[in-house]
């Protein structure tokens, strides 16, 4: 894979383009179920776990079985009562309970299933244990392919979601590092993990996201965070249809200006593979290599990164795309054709790692995305520079061509641990 | 579907004005329209609009041990006093709740029935005119029983900083525009004060500047204030970060834009740039629809909605075992590696394309030889890490657990029940494998069904393959379960989704 300029020499490596990562994995985690039709399969975590013993990568990384998140875990952000009805709810006596079923939003979208909080605790557990790693130092990245639900609220479930595993990951890291970025490339607007953090500065929220008429609704341009988490939150708003190209040519930019600005001790990189083309309920035309460039460019920062999982309902391209970004993490180049997996059958008639992308229109116009990128670069450079980065001007910034901001160009000033005072 | 309720034609008649109830016709016998069949057209159209949670309340209301909550009488009583949050500020919903004839104990549920059902529709009136709110108005105080509670708000003050803007006609707001045009032309022009016309105001006094003035502030703070929804609390909850002392906030103290801003006022919104793109439909306030721009954002804000910002300090790694506990159990590591893996390239090539010497490569006894090939590979590899991964419960292999007549069951349930016929498989697959667990079915379902399924599709159906549905395939039930035809895989169809 071709070096990025970002790249920095880790503390813990001589090897610039090495990471040590860990992946956690609960071999159970397949087998829940959230009932006929529901497009929500946490059998395609098997499946990607399945290729990524076949590429060789897990031999690679630290494989860690979670711990899973005990009750008062999960109350550290979600309601007491909204927790105690999840542990005690089943399909056999929910039919009790219609008040509570409408209370905490427990619906067709959100059904109870047999094993709900069990699943819950699997995937909370895992990406709490990841962040733990990582503020103890033990791994540069972390992966939890079955955390990402980032619709979750405090006391209710929402969109596939019960239990916002991401905000209780920040909250873990947020104990070491005084600032943590959220990056959500789920086509589905991050709005619980937004919600969470709406008003503090703490932790910076930015989704990409199809916007307009698509749920949950949320994301708008001009959602920007309230009281002091003002400009804290950064929604792009996109269109169906959006190829590699349009993407990276508003992702790169705005992320290079947030990590310039912001600069996080930690990132949290949900990786919703709905994004991709041909995914069941998505719209966008993302392949999987597009996908994983922007797993590929924020991993170039080096900065403490917690990958995870999220949406994603054609299952084999969520396969395909989590083991190829499990890859992109270690830096290591796979082959396209798939190996002799137990699912190889899963993968007919191609047989391919990559899935490529369809001929659907880009309803995302390069006018489109320069205005966009234009108005989010701008509310960007109204932040407060970390004390490490030499002070701009506000106005100063507005004449700056994006494309000599690249982060890589501040390494002199660049202190990993700034955050840490 | 719901009492009958006096004021529900106005309330109609003032949704469809702005776009929204547009599927319900209201009924030649006016007063046969129910509140209920106005809130539900309404949850239609928030839904359509993205306001999911509306979709799935269901109605009548009920409360309690079964009561029904008169929904139309609750609106009018909290229209009353003010709206939600003046009636949540001052607790006043033990009184609405006896008022609504549900008993005082019945306050939080009340209130939280009103903040499902009837919160949207408050946000919605409260920019109609006066002539419907009058005549809602009206017919409440004379339901409201003699009630001598003093909370009319709604006719007092609260009402007064709305109305003007919205009572005015087009012409009027076309004469403030103009108005506000000139005194923009000329910021700096001294001779423009507002405060002695505000004074004339006061005294009664008829003095357009004042009005001009009024409505101009009034019309920016509907178009370019973030409306943010909060819960009871006014503030935001305190951060237990000392975060005056952190670098990042040095100069937070010397902040004085504390009011809410437009940012960009100078960059054309979005949504307007192409004129075909779907906005975010949200009901927009009637008379200045026409001059609003952006969209509201509805981030509630508050401390049932944000999550408690831990404390920022040095951070201490760890030595205590309980706390260790949750940083997993390590199946696995690098160093595990052998001398022979570290030899082995991580790329990995399909053994048939190369070096298979199967009778039929590509067949399914070829492919089956070849996926237990790796699996073998795969555990010589992992030692005991293989089993604790999970990796022996994985593929076809899960079927040897099965007996050939557990798995004909299955077959023969899920052919008597298939989805394409409106059916669900699962309760009777629950019901008549007992000796089965939930986890058991499932597994073998994606395991061995549902993956001899997308063998039989990659070989038997040249057409469009879609895995993802559960629609099963008569072919594929009729044949055995596994590998009836020795075909070759449908490599050839490439305009297939991979």
């Amino acid at each position: 894979m071709e070096i990025d300029t970002n790249s920095l020499l880790s503390q813990s490596c001589t090897d610039a383009t090495k990471r040590r990562v860990s992946y956690f994995y609960e071999p159970d985690v397949g087998n829940y179920y959230y009932g006929t039709d529901h497009p929500m399969k946490p059998h395609r975590i098997r499946m990607a776990h399945s290729l990524i013993a076949k590429y060789d990568l897990l031999s690679q990384m630290r494989v860690v079985k979670p711990k899973p998140a005990g009750f008062s875990d999960m109350c550290q952000f979600h309601s007491d009562d909204y927790m105690a009805f999840l542990r005690n709810v089943t399909p056999e006596n929910q039919s009790t309970r219609p008040r509570d079923l409408n209370r905490f939003n427990m619906n067709s979208d959100c059904p109870v299933f047999d094993g709900l909080f069990e699943f819950c605790q699997i995937s909370a557990g895992a990406s709490i244990g990841a962040a733990r790693c990582l503020n103890e130092g033990l791994d540069d990245i972390a992966i939890n392919w079955s955390g990402g639900l980032h619709h979750a609220k405090r006391s209710e479930a929402s969109g596939f979601c019960y239990v916002n595993d991401i905000v209780l990951a920040i909250l873990e890291l947020l104990k070491k590092h005084q600032r943590v970025l959220y990056l959500d490339i789920d086509i589905h607007h991050g709005d619980g993990v937004e919600e969470a953090f709406y008003t503090t500065n703490r932790v910076m929220t930015v989704s990409f996201h199809k916007f307009g008429d698509y749920f949950p609704g949320t994301g708008h341009i001009d959602d920007i965070g309230y009281s002091t988490g003002k400009h804290y939150a950064v929604n792009v708003p996109l269109r169906d249809g959006i190829d590699d190209e349009s993407y990276q040519t508003i992702f790169k930019p705005i992320m290079s200006k947030v990590m310039q600005v912001y600069q996080p001790g930690a990132i949290v990189l949900q990786c919703g593979a709905d994004s991709l083309s041909g995914d069941r309920l998505g719209s966008f035309n993302l392949s999987v290599r597009g996908h994983a460039e922007c797993v590929r460019f924020m991993r170039s920062f080096n900065v403490p990164m917690l990958l995870l999982g999220g949406g994603g309902y054609t299952i084999r391209n969520v396969a395909r795309c989590w083991c190829y970004e499990t890859a992109v993490a270690l830096d290591v180049q796979v082959d396209e054709r798939l190996p002799e997996d137990v699912y190889l059958g899963y993968y007919g008639p191609a047989f391919s790692l990559i899935a490529p992308p369809s001929n659907m229109e880009n309803l995302n116009t390069n006018k489109f995305l320069n205005g966009i990128k234009v108005k989010i670069l701008e509310n960007l450079s109204r932040l407060e520079h970390a004390p490490s980065v030499p002070f701009h001007e506000v106005e100063n910034d507005m004449d700056v061509d994006e494309e000599d901001e690249q982060y890589g160009e501040q390494d002199d000033s660049y202190d990993r641990h700034s955050d840490d005072d | 579907m719901g009492a009958l309720a006096p004021g529900a034609p106005d309330i109609l008649r003032s949704l469809k004005a702005v776009g929204l109830c547009t599927n319900l016709e209201a009924p030649t016998d006016l007063s046969q329209l129910t509140f209920d069949q106005v809130l539900s057209a309404f949850f239609k159209d928030l839904s359509r609009k993205g306001e999911v949670n509306t979709e799935f309340l269901p109605l009548p209301a009920i409360i309690g041990e079964g009561c029904h909550v008169d929904l139309w009488r609750l609106f009018c009583l909290v229209k009353e006093r003010g709206g939600y949050r003046p009636v949540t500020v001052t607790w006043s919903w033990p009184a609405v709740s006896e008022l609504a004839g549900l008993g005082p104990s019945f306050g939080p549920a009340v209130k939280l029935i009103y903040a499902k059902y009837l919160s949207s529709l408050e946000r919605c009136t409260q920019s109609f005119p006066e002539k419907n709110l009058g005549l809602t108005l009206g017919r409440v105080r004379s339901c409201s029983q003699g009630h001598a509670n003093d909370h009319s708000a709604l006719n007092g003050a609260h009402l007064t900083g709305v109305l003007p803007v919205l009572k005015r006609k087009r012409d009027a707001t076309i004469g403030m525009l103009n108005w506000l045009r000139t005194v923009a032309k000329k910021p700096c022009d001294l001779s423009f004060k507002i405060e002695p016309y505000l004074k004339d105001a006061k005294c009664g006094k008829s003095n357009p500047t004042a009005d001009y003035f009024t409505q101009a502030v009034m019309l920016r703070k509907e178009m370019f204030v973030k409306k943010v929804r909060k819960d009871c609390s006014v503030e935001p909850p305190k951060q237990k970060t000392p975060l005056s002392s952190s670098p990042l906030l040095k100069n937070k103290g010397k902040n004085t834009r504390t009011s809410p801003r437009l940012n960009s006022t100078s960059v054309p919104p979005v949504t307007s740039s192409t004129g075909s793109t779907k906005q975010r439909t949200i009901p927009a306030l009637p008379s200045i629809s026409w001059l609003s721009m952006d969209e509201e954002s509805d981030v509630p804000v508050g401390p049932n909605h944000q999550a408690d910002i831990p404390e920022f300090s040095n951070y201490v790694s760890t030595s205590d075992p309980n706390s260790l506990k949750y940083l997993g159990t390590s199946f696995w590591s690098p160093k595990h590696k052998t001398a022979f893996q570290a030899s082995y390239t991580p790329i990995v090539e399909i053994g048939c394309s190369k070096n298979c010497q199967c009778v039929i490569p590509g067949s399914p006894e070829c492919i089956r030889f070849h996926v237990a090939e790796n699996k073998l590979k795969l555990k010589c590899e992992l030692g005991n890490s293989f089993y604790a991964m999970g990796f022996q419960k994985m593929g076809e292999e899960v079927a040897l657990s099965w007996t050939q007549e557990e798995e004909e069951k299955f077959k023969s349930i899920i052919s008597a029940n298939l989805p394409s016929d409106d059916k669900k498989f699962w309760p009777p697959l629950f019901a008549n494998l007992r000796s089965k667990s939930w986890k058991g079915l499932v597994s073998y379902y994606y395991n061995v069904f549902l993956l001899r399924r997308r063998q039989y599709q990659n070989r038997a159906i040249p057409v469009k393959i879609d895995s993802d549905d559960d629609d099963i395939e008569s072919g594929f039930l009729d044949g055995k379960l596994g590998f009836s035809t020795v075909c070759a895989e449908n490599r050839q169809c490439v305009d297939l989704d991979p």
